[in-house]
């Protein structure tokens, strides 16, 4: 097999270098730009799909290999397995997608920033900074090493940062350090955890995690520091980068001060991907640990996605509505992982391929408005907007299903999935603790769709507050066009889901052996 | 009971699968900007003729030849062993007829109704992907699928609702300004969407527990699989003591759909929705999905008991499940009641009907449960529940369409500025009639006889239930011909609808009302061919097997029954026609003003809720609010500071005299000279 | 051939002054001469490299792949700094007396960085320091003569210390030898724990390290930034080289010397970041952030004493250090370059050097970038390289480490958004030159970190 995840890391980036180099700065070489960008972006989809969901296969190894094994790095490789497709799907569409969708909101955005006066870089360096985001995060996604996975962390970050401190809005400048200091410290936090125990251990390896070779430096260096400190920094490090309650500060204003095509990939990838990490990491490296904090991580899990969901609700901004919202989401993500059950664990994966999917629709919606009525992001001054936007109303209702998990949207699945982890990991022999989980999973999840469909209400429904009603009618432009395709792709993965759960299926009993999931 | 015949996927399973593609075409035609109304009308008709043809025509072959079972082999989701398969038992391929012909009715009448209506498109892709949710529902042979029907019906009915999302004020429900306690009485479309949407969603997730509880047990979504394997789960659930837990957790969903107390709040609101979608969802059809599933239940567990008789675990089993059943029968009679006596008052044309659907859906949840608490007659227990939902579906339907008509004429949803329609509307007075007593139980109309059977069911079951069951039916007499007669016979009160052009509906409207009354009528004059038909079915139903033997005789508690409906309907009658009597003049006097308003602002429901759920919910998210403020001030405050202070110290540590740094210097070699010297 | 080299550095540096004196103080070829002994320098350091090591004097002065390492990275930053001040000391008072300090200290690092006996590192350690002080005072401007004052006070000090500690070791080698070596006895003597400390403190005193730190801030920071460029850049690494050596040949194994410099460590990159932490001036930033890096290459090298020598985790930390000196001297020599140029003010003087002039402002985001620690930079491997043997030691020490890194972001980023601001006042411009070593240092850093994960190999 040819190096074609490599492939998909680097090239979007060298080629956007190039058409910097060559001076290809016309709005129509942007374009080509954008859709070879997006084409090559979405090549893991179509790999996932056909290799791991239909053939079956059970991982697909990038032959270009850097080995330091000789060094205690282990070799710094790409991998794709059922664990990690869904992630690589989610970036994947996502980035694809936006992709295209950039070319005119950022057009407006720079037009805008230059009127302001503020020398930002042109859409040809937007587009650096945009594909090398994007493959940073799938590099993640693939990182078959704790240090090659350390790397493309801190890329996705400075990328992240650069493109909020120089698109973003509000008191973008301040927003984006806050940003970047805190995921910084969260980012140190983590490669505190992995350095600590990949030394030890004597490899960086996720992918092989020997057990003996554990159990002896075990012995080695003492159980407080290998098998608690070590863990809890990586687990505390993952949750900073999640934002979940506690540690959330730094997410509201920076997704909601991003220029909108960069919330879109923030919101739902980037954090969520902490999450993916958690799932992979900790039943292999740190069983014991993960299982003890089991509860706490759980009640953690339910804190976050009430809390998220509450101050969601009392949000007038959409885009910082959506940030809480997506505070709230990680609290499902964390859920799942945390009952370190097959099912839990499944469930978490497919919900951040769902999650990436409705939010992202939502935050594009929300650049809609931006761009096409005047900067409107106030939910106050919105509503009866379905009236002028009837399409852009309902894929907006189909992305608040992907958050409620209602059927037709793959959210449904991980809803389920989700739920089936906390029955089995909680098996409950009571009728106590058989109510509490129900009130517990009724009122968060119910929380969920309770902001979901009030805010669908604000928004698109009731007497039109603002804006020119019908005046010709919503124009589908590729701009557009984009939020429909990620909206229906949901539902394709509803009706599809069999080929992204049997590959997660058959990778995630291997995965929980240790904490007796499965 | 006789074996199952597997058959393949299609065509048997485009009872379901057409309505979704016709949705599908419309979809795609909205997306496209189709201005022509037709395409979507008769897309969706077609459709859903397509679906009720398969659907009659598996049921001749189920009554024939015994339950079909298409695509079980059709794996979808192998982990959770999923297949998209397709049963059809007696229970199900009667709903099944039902459902898609009553559709179909209904759908004919919105092509005409609808007529000229800015969200048309939208109107028939959501009506459409109604019915096939619907039909998958009672299709499904697993929980999930049934569970994604449960779950799409429940998505249009949220879009249908609020299907004027503009809110102009003619489409609101309830009189514009009332408040209780403070919080309003009326609601605007929009609204009602989200009341609805967010009231049922609570049972849905209570019902998503509860399979998944009963996945974990039993191994298998699939509901043949789960009524072979009920003795071990049911034992093994109630060894834990968690049987009756489970089962009532799981029962919320079809309490919620079914809008029983006390989630009955959101269908009263539903009324905000096109009169043709309160006729198929909120009366029709999805209401009865609660109820639909109830019977698929109760069967299975009961099987699943009396396979256990003579296991040590009966006792456990039998106990908590009659717990279970106890709680059901009474909130369905308590619904019953209370809706009941909230249509006596209210003044809102829809409004009444949607209080007597929750009222009626409540004796169907009675008579069902009655079989439970006895832990036997299954078979009359279905039967009863069933019966009296397709003679409600078909009335009500009934009801609801030619309530379109007269408020489309009156200008008004108020039933006051009516009356006096008997003799512009010849045919449409008699659909009424007809419709109207057979809700009120008048033999020989086919309300009078299911209603008789739940009737007798419990007072099988528990003579309380039956005293219950019997004021309810006099209730219903009252307010149904209340209806009839004030606004068919008696003047206009208020002289707002002077009904200009009052007069026959057009054929397309007209046609389907008549032919839901006549088919009241027909049923309830063929009642011994058609309670075999149910007694066939309940043979051939999963889990029960046994057709009904006890049959309806004229017990005395029938007489007293028929004679106090009868009583009620004839004083009623002449108390308005004839006497011309004003209550309204009786309600505004004390003492009765307060139970006026009291029944007329639906026992405080709405706003006691509001005042929890609501007020609650904002201040928690004030709370919460505050307290995330309190977070930031930490993080983005309190740090930098502390920061900033150890930065000054720090750099004020260097004052820049020479000396000074020597002697500092000097200074720090002794002291680490010292501090080795004594630590090493 | 490499003496050869160092000899033509040692000439240029010795013909420049009877030049000037004989009146052609004015011409060009001082410059060429001095970038002569310069190339020289860089050669021979690059031909140690190559061969991967060399004795010279019969063991006198000894280097190996490590330290020539660190004498390349002298040698390139030295490149810079001459390339970006080219003509400008011609204006100073004391000239030609930069040109010819230059080569004169780069000749006298190459010596301490190998040193291998006692004399030699004194002698080197005041032919460095020496010219080290005379540098800061060559611009002339009061601010430079004060710190000059000040570090000579004070370096004089350190001065009496480094001897007291060749004394001592001298005493405590069997036989007198004078080879950096084993003491006899290991450290338990008291005199051995004197010798530890002098030679501690005199190091302290010249990279700063906590507690001997206290002159750096106030010349580092007031100075002229070319001057700072040349002594905070570059002649520090011939002192970690030598104190590497010293901790690993002389001080190793454990016992109560590693745990102290393990303190040390901690104090002085915790110091550092805090003190860095609000400052609006980035000559004093990165005045206080050279303290911080000190401090991480301070664990560095308490792991050395611990680790068992060949180990891979030895070579790693060698070349942790190795490359977190170049990133270092890659990284500060053309930014305290820039503030002499453009202004040392974040707030007013370099506000929006982005709009103004795009190409030196990415260099210098690139270049505190690579200080912060940014993959796939050249100063994030150094980070790496020097964290992951400390974390086989002691998660303690890492995870403060780590944190530091961290917080230190709090003003390396808050530099970048300042650069990033629109400006508000008219602001020098950055000449060509200057602007020249900024866009080298940060290519070469840019590079070099591309190919770090490879050349971790040649230690």
């Amino acid at each position: 097999m040819a190096p074609v995840l490599w492939a998909t890391v680097v090239l979007p980036t060298l080629l956007a270098i190039a058409f910097q180099i060559l001076g290809f700065r016309s709005r129509q070489s942007i374009r080509v730009l954008a859709y070879v960008s997006a084409l090559i972006l979405l090549t893991p989809v179509l790999l996932i799909a056909y290799y791991l969901g239909y053939r079956r296969v059970g991982a697909l190894v990038d032959p270009l290999v850097l080995d330091l094994s000789a060094y205690n790095i282990g070799s710094i490789g790409l991998v794709l397995d059922g664990l990690s497709a869904p992630i690589a799907v989610g970036i994947a569409l996502v980035t694809a997608l936006v992709s295209v969708y950039n070319v005119k909101y950022m057009e407006h955005r720079i037009g805008e920033l230059h009127s302001e006066g503020a020398g930002v870089p042109g859409l040809n360096a937007y587009f650096i900074l945009y594909n090398a985001f994007s493959s940073s995060m799938l590099g993640m996604a693939y990182s078959s090493n704790l240090v090659g996975f350390f790397v493309f962390l801190e890329l996705s970050l400075i990328t992240s940062f650069l493109l909020i401190a120089f698109y973003g809005y509000g008191d973008r400048l301040r927003i984006a350090l806050m940003y970047f200091i805190w995921t910084h410290v969260g980012g140190a936090l983590f490669l505190a955890g992995i350095l600590y125990y990949g030394v030890n251990v004597g490899s960086f390896d996720i992918l092989v995690v020997d057990t003996m070779e554990y159990n002896r430096a075990m012995a080695r260096v003492g159980i407080e520091g290998l098998a608690v400190l070590a863990p809890l920094f990586i687990i505390l490090g993952l949750l900073v980068k999640m934002a979940v309650f506690g540690v959330h500060m730094w997410l509201p204003y920076a997704h909601a001060e991003a220029p909108t095509p960069i919330s879109a990939l923030l919101s739902p990838n980037l954090i969520g991907v902490a999450g993916y990490a958690l799932a992979r990491f900790s039943p292999t490296m740190f069983p014991q640990l993960v299982y003890d904090i089991r509860d706490i991580l759980v009640f953690l899990a339910f804190v976050t996605i009430v809390y998220g969901g509450f101050v969601a609700l009392r949000e007038n901004d959409f885009k910082r509505f959506l940030a809480y919202s997506s505070i709230s989401q990680m609290g499902y993500i964390l859920l799942g992982v945390a009952t370190l059950t097959g099912f839990g664990v499944a469930g978490a994966m497919l919900h951040y391929l769902s999650h990436a999917i409705g939010k992202a629709v939502l935050f594009m919606v929300a650049g809609v408005f931006i761009t096409e009525m005047g900067g409107l992001r106030n939910m106050l001054l919105m509503g009866g907007l379905a009236r002028a936007y009837p399409t852009i109303a309902a894929v907006s209702l189909i992305g608040f299903m992907h958050l409620v998990g209602m059927p037709p949207s793959l959210g449904m699945w991980s809803e389920i999935l989700i739920l089936l982890g906390i029955i089995r990991g909680y098996n409950p022999g009571t009728p106590l603790t058989l109510i509490t989980i129900a009130l517990l999973v009724i009122v968060a999840f119910m929380v969920t769709a309770t902001y979901s469909f009030i805010a669908m209400r604000r928004i698109f429904f009731g007497p039109l507050r603002q804006g020119k009603a019908f005046e010709g009618g919503e124009v589908m432009d590729e701009f557009k066009v984009t939020i429909l395709i990620i909206a229906v792709s949901g539902v394709i993965a509803f009706l599809a889901v069999e080929l992204l759960l049997e590959p997660l299926r058959t990778s995630v009993s291997p995965l929980l052996e240790l904490v007796g999931g499965g | 009971m006789v074996e199952t015949h597997y058959v393949p996927f299609l065509p048997w399973s485009l009872s379901w699968l057409a309505p979704f593609v016709g949705a599908l075409i419309i979809a795609v035609a909205w997306m496209l900007k189709v201005k022509d109304e037709r395409v979507y009308g008769y897309t969706s008709v077609l459709s859903i003729l397509a679906s009720a043809i398969v659907s009659s025509y598996a049921a001749a072959n189920v009554l024939s030849k015994g339950p079909l079972y298409a695509g079980r082999d059709l794996t979808w989701v192998s982990w959770l062993g999923i297949s998209l398969g397709t049963y059809y038992d007696g229970l199900s391929a009667l709903m099944a007829v039902v459902v898609s012909w009553v559709s179909l009715l209904i759908a004919v009448y919105s092509v005409k109704y609808m007529e000229g209506d800015w969200g048309y498109g939208r109107y028939f892709f959501f009506f459409t992907f109604f019915v096939g949710s619907m039909m998958l529902l009672v299709l499904a042979d697993n929980l999930i699928l049934l569970f994604i029907g449960w779950e799409g019906t429940g998505l249009c009915s949220y879009a249908l609702i609020g299907h004027w999302y503009t809110d102009e004020e003619d489409k609101w429900v309830g009189r514009p300004g009332r408040r209780v306690l403070g919080y309003p009485m009326y609601f605007e479309p929009s609204h009602s969407g989200v009341r609805a949407i967010l009231f049922t969603r609570i049972g849905d997730l209570g019902f998503l527990v509860g399979i998944a509880v009963l996945y974990m047990v039993a191994g298998t979504f699939n509901i043949v699989a789960l009524t072979s394997a009920a003795p071990e789960w049911l034992s093994s659930l109630a060894s834990k003591g968690i049987l009756s837990a489970t089962l009532l957790i799981l029962t919320l969903g079809a309490l919620a759909k079914s809008a029983q107390f006390p989630f009955h709040e959101w269908l009263v609101t539903a009324m905000t929705g096109p009169t043709p979608i309160s006729a198929l969802i909120h009366a029709a059809t999805m209401v009865k999905a609660g109820i639909y599933l109830f019977l698929r239940l109760t069967p299975i567990l009961l099987a699943g008991a009396f396979a256990l008789t003579t296991t040590n675990s009966y006792t456990l089993v039998s106990a908590q499940l009659q717990e279970y059943f106890t709680i059901v029968a009474y909130i369905g009679a308590f619904t019953a009641f209370m809706l009941a006596s909230m249509a006596l008052v209210s003044d809102e044309l829809k409004l009444i009907l949607a209080y007597s659907t929750a009222s009626q859906i409540g004796y169907m949840f009675l008579g069902a449960s009655a079989s439970g608490l006895l832990l036997g007659m299954v078979a009359e227990g279905v039967v009863s529940g069933f019966s009296h939902l397709v003679s409600h579906a078909i009335f009500k339907a009934a009801l609801f369409l030619v309530a379109g008509w007269l408020i489309h004429v009156a200008h008004s949803r108020f039933i006051d500025p009516m009356g006096g329609y008997a003799r512009h509307m010849r045919l449409t007075a008699l659909a009424l009639w007809l419709a109207g007593l057979s809700l009120a139980g008048v033999p020989p109309l086919s309300g009078f006889f299911s209603k008789e059977m739940v009737i007798h069911m419990a007072y099988t079951a528990d003579p309380l239930l039956a005293v219950a069951a019997v004021i309810t039916a006099v209730l219903t007499a009252a307010y149904t011909l209340r209806l009839v007669v004030r606004v068919l016979h008696t003047p206009p009160y208020s002289g707002a609808g002077k009904s200009l052009h009052a007069g026959e509906a057009p054929p397309t409207m007209l046609l389907p009302y008549l032919a839901l009354a006549l088919a009241s009528v027909a049923i309830g004059l063929s009642w011994p061919t058609i309670s075999k038909v149910y007694s066939r079915m309940s043979e051939l139903t999963l889990a029960v097997g046994s057709p009904v033997e006890a049959h309806v005789e004229l017990s005395g508690l029938t007489l007293v029954t028929i004679l106090v409906i009868l009583v009620a309907v004839v004083a009623v009658a002449i108390l308005y026609s004839i006497l011309g009597a004003r209550p309204y003049a009786l309600a505004q006097k004390a003492p009765f003003d307060k139970l006026y308003n009291f029944l007329y602002d639906r026992w405080y429901g709405n706003p006691i809720i509001y005042m929890v759920f609501l007020g609650g919910g904002v201040r928690a998210t004030g709370f919460l609010k505050e307290a995330d403020m309190g977070i930031d001030y930490l993080y983005h405050s309190l740090t930098p500071k502390t920061g900033s202070l150890g930065a000054w110290i720090l750099r004020s540590l260097h004052r820049g005299r020479t000396e000074y740094y020597i002697a500092l210097y000097l200074i720090s070699f002794a002291v680490i000279i010292l501090v080795l010297l004594l630590t090493r | 051939m490499v003496e050869v080299l160092l000899y033509i550095t040692l000439l240029s540096s010795l013909i420049i002054p009877p030049m000037a004196s004989l009146g052609y103080h004015r011409s060009r070829s001082i410059l060429a001469i001095s970038w002569a002994g310069v190339v020289a320098f860089l050669l021979a350091a690059v031909i140690v490299l190559a061969y991967g090591g060399v004795e010279l004097y019969s063991g006198l002065v000894r280097h190996d792949r490590f330290t020539s390492l660190i004498l390349v990275g002298a040698g390139l930053s030295a490149c810079l700094a001459l390339l970006a001040i080219g003509y400008d000391g011609y204006r100073w008072f004391s000239h030609p007396a930069f040109y010819s300090l230059l080569p004169l200290m780069l000749f006298g690092t190459f010596y301490l960085a190998g040193a291998g006996n006692v004399l030699v590192v004194l002698a080197s350690w005041l032919l460095v320091s020496v010219a080290s002080y005379v540098l800061v005072a060559l611009p002339g401007d009061s601010d430079s003569r004060v710190a000059a004052v000040k570090y000579v006070y004070v370096g004089a000090v350190a001065t009496i210390l480094i001897a007291l500690w060749a004394s001592i070791h001298v005493s405590l080698r069997e036989g007198g030898l004078v080879e950096v070596g084993m003491l006899g006895g290991g450290l338990g003597k008291p005199l051995a724990l004197l010798a530890l400390v002098s030679a501690l403190s005199a190091f302290g005193f010249k990279v700063g390290v906590v507690p001997f730190h206290w002159w750096l801030p106030s010349v580092y920071g007031r100075a002229d930034g070319r001057a700072i460029a040349v002594v905070a850049g570059i002649a520090k690494l011939g002192f970690i080289a030598f104190i590497v050596r010293l901790a690993t040949e002389s001080f190793t194994g454990p016992g109560y010397a590693p745990t102290a410099l393990a303190v040390l460590a901690v104090l002085t990159m915790t110091y550092g970041n805090v003190a860095a932490l609000t400052t609006t001036d980035l000559q004093r930033l990165l005045a206080y952030s050279s303290i911080a890096h000190i401090g991480y290459i301070t664990a560095a090298i308490y792991v050395l004493m611990l680790t068992q020598p060949g180990s891979s985790l030895y070579k790693m930390a060698l070349a942790g250090i190795a490359l977190q000196s170049i990133a270092y001297t890659l990284a500060k020599t053309p930014l305290f370059l820039l503030t002499s140029e453009a202004g040392r003010s974040l707030e007013s003087e370099l506000r929006g050097l982005l709009a103004r002039d795009r190409l030196s402002s990415i260099s210098t985001a690139t270049l505190l970038a690579s200080l912060l620690g940014i993959p796939p930079l050249l100063g994030f491997w150094g980070k790496l390289y020097m964290f992951i043997p400390i974390a086989s030691l002691s998660i303690v020490v890492l995870v403060i480490a780590l944190v530091n890194s961290g917080v230190s972001s709090a003003y390396y980023v808050r530099a970048l958004r300042d650069i990033t601001t629109p400006p508000e006042v008219v602001v020098r411009e950055v000449r060509a030159s200057y602007k020249a070593a900024l866009v080298l240092g940060a290519v070469a850093t840019a590079a070099l970190g591309l190919l770090a994960p490879l050349i971790l190999g040649i230690i």
